[in-house]
């Protein structure tokens, strides 16, 4: 029993800390990677290519004092970090990164990760609502309607691949794509997915909550020190989350992009890295290319573009099972 | 906890609070279907919805607790009869079964298949009739909704993107041939 447990706590960690890596040097490489696109050098000074940048960054972040607005709720302020960054994390339990290589095979594994991710909107509103301050309250609020809207969508989407799966667990949904990734047959869905997993992770062109010009820094504006620091690792591993996602989802998870058995010698968990790679490298060329939408474009798009498109694409798969397939 | 504290956001969050121990209770019996759906619509949506609306109203606290001891006398007969009737329920059935405590829900509804399966083999066609009414009910108050929070305004300035989108450099801009000195 002990040993379960301890060996359970191990696998836990043994998924939390390349994690941790991978968020940290996700910071660098988009600013790596956006200022080449801007044809400036990026940080290049801390070690060998500027490598240590993000543990630098990481130092100063833990240095620095944590101060609580006073007219703050206490409380809710310092929960809606943890809150956020521990939702980032526990979602990681069901991603399978290669065949078998999950911390829980559960049957619900996609329903279990839109609930975490439809969980992310309260660190958010808490946090706006606790620091008592005009801005984050606002940054909050635009924050909270806009991954509503678009997780409505998102939904629709993962409905049209659970029918041509046929099941909830994420491996069977990864297993179902080894002679045909999904982005093939569902390739205007995927395209709405990724917009969508852009404005559900507010990242640019869709990062109004935080837009620096009008709201200062969104919902965050109040925080310091570890709570900000939480609040950027809860953004970038959703970012990372939101990745892989769409990885299993239509990229065939820990597949190689064809059929060949030397392609196989190579581990699947590299191809798996190498897909949410490429995905999060789209992330950051689309910030440094795109500039920001307007509130009222994005509503539109999310309710007027996007929910139409992905419901009229259920029926077409729905038809397209029912009546070829015979399901 | 919902009732009771003060402050109506703390309200909303022991009532969020709540929905999870709902699920969990859905969890402990099997049915992980109907847990993260209620995770996914009551804690996702709804009560983002109340957490919205209660943060823009800003309610009086003071006369929040006046209406406390009215309603109490209310509240504990209601308490009382749900009590009577979950004691009722439970006197039949031994409360601890020894051999299984816990009630497998997709064993109940049908052998070998998941519940997932199971809750949708049963819905589209045992009670398919019932789900299309709930579905159209849900229809009729969402339209109701609009028509009542929809006010014709002439003020109102819309955006057609069709039409911004077309708009080019010959449409937006008229040469005028002005003739000077007349």
């Amino acid at each position: 029993m002990l040993f379960e447990i301890l060996y359970i706590i191990f696998k836990i960690i043994l998924i939390i800390l390349p994690l941790m890596i991978f968020i940290a040097y996700l910071t660098y490489f988009e600013r790596r990677v956006i200022g080449a696109i801007q044809l400036r050098k990026g940080p290049n000074v801390v070690g060998p290519f500027g490598l240590f940048q993000p543990l630098a960054d990481g130092l100063k972040l833990l240095t620095k004092e944590t101060v609580v607005p006073t007219n703050s709720n206490k409380l809710i302020f310092l929960f809606s970090p943890i809150l956020t960054f521990t939702l980032a994390l526990v979602a990681w339990a069901v991603i399978p990164i290669d065949y078998d290589i999950v911390l829980s095979n559960i049957n619900v594994g996609i329903l279990y990760v839109f609930a975490i991710s439809s969980l992310g909107v309260y660190g958010i509103i808490m946090a706006g609502w606790s620091s008592n301050s005009r801005y984050a309250f606002l940054g909050a609020l635009r924050s909270a309607a806009q991954m509503i809207s678009y997780e409505v969508s998102i939904g629709l989407i993962i409905i049209n691949i659970l029918l041509t799966v046929g099941s909830l667990n994420l491996t069977e949904i990864v297993l179902a794509q080894k002679n045909l990734w999904f982005f093939i047959p569902h390739f205007p869905v995927f395209i709405i997915f990724f917009i969508s997993t852009l404005a559900e992770t507010n990242r640019a062109p869709f990062d109004l909550p935080e837009a620096e010009a009008e709201l200062v820094a969104g919902y965050n504006v109040e925080y310091s020190s570890l709570a900000f620091g939480l609040f950027f690792l809860g953004e970038y591993g959703n970012m990372i989350l939101m990745s892989s996602l769409t990885t299993i989802l239509f990229l065939g998870g820990w597949y190689p992009p064809f059929d060949y058995d030397y392609l196989y010698i190579i581990p699947g968990f590299f191809w798996f890295f190498l897909k949410v790679c490429i995905i999060l490298f789209l992330f950051l060329w689309i910030r440094a290319t795109l500039p920001r939408y307007r509130y009222d474009q994005l509503m539109r798009l999310g309710w007027k573009v996007f929910l139409p498109i992905s419901l009229l694409w259920i029926v077409i798969t729905s038809s397209y099972l029912y009546f070829f397939e015979k399901f | 906890m919902v009732i009771l504290s003060r402050n109506t956001v703390y309200s909303v969050l022991y009532l969020i609070l709540s929905f999870f121990n709902a699920a969990i209770i859905f969890l402990m019996s099997n049915a992980e279907f109907l847990a993260m759906t209620l995770i996914i619509v009551y804690v996702g949506a709804v009560a983002v919805l109340f957490l919205f609306v209660v943060m823009m109203l800003n309610i009086n606290v003071v006369q929040a607790k006046e209406g406390m001891l009215k309603y109490l006398p209310f509240g504990l007969v209601l308490i009382s009869i749900l009590l009577i009737e979950l004691s009722l329920i439970f006197s039949d059935l031994p409360v601890f079964p020894e051999s299984n405590t816990k009630i497998d829900i997709s064993e109940l509804l049908n052998n070998g298949n998941s519940n997932t399966k199971a809750i949708g083999l049963h819905l589209y066609t045992d009670y398919f009739i019932i789900f299309q009414i709930s579905g159209f009910v849900l229809l009729v108050a969402m339209l109701g909704a609009i028509v009542l929070a929809y006010q014709k305004n002439e003020n109102y300035i819309k955006q057609d993107v069709i039409r911004q989108l077309d708009s080019d450099r010959k449409k937006a801009i008229k040469l005028n041939d002005i003739k000077p000195n007349r």
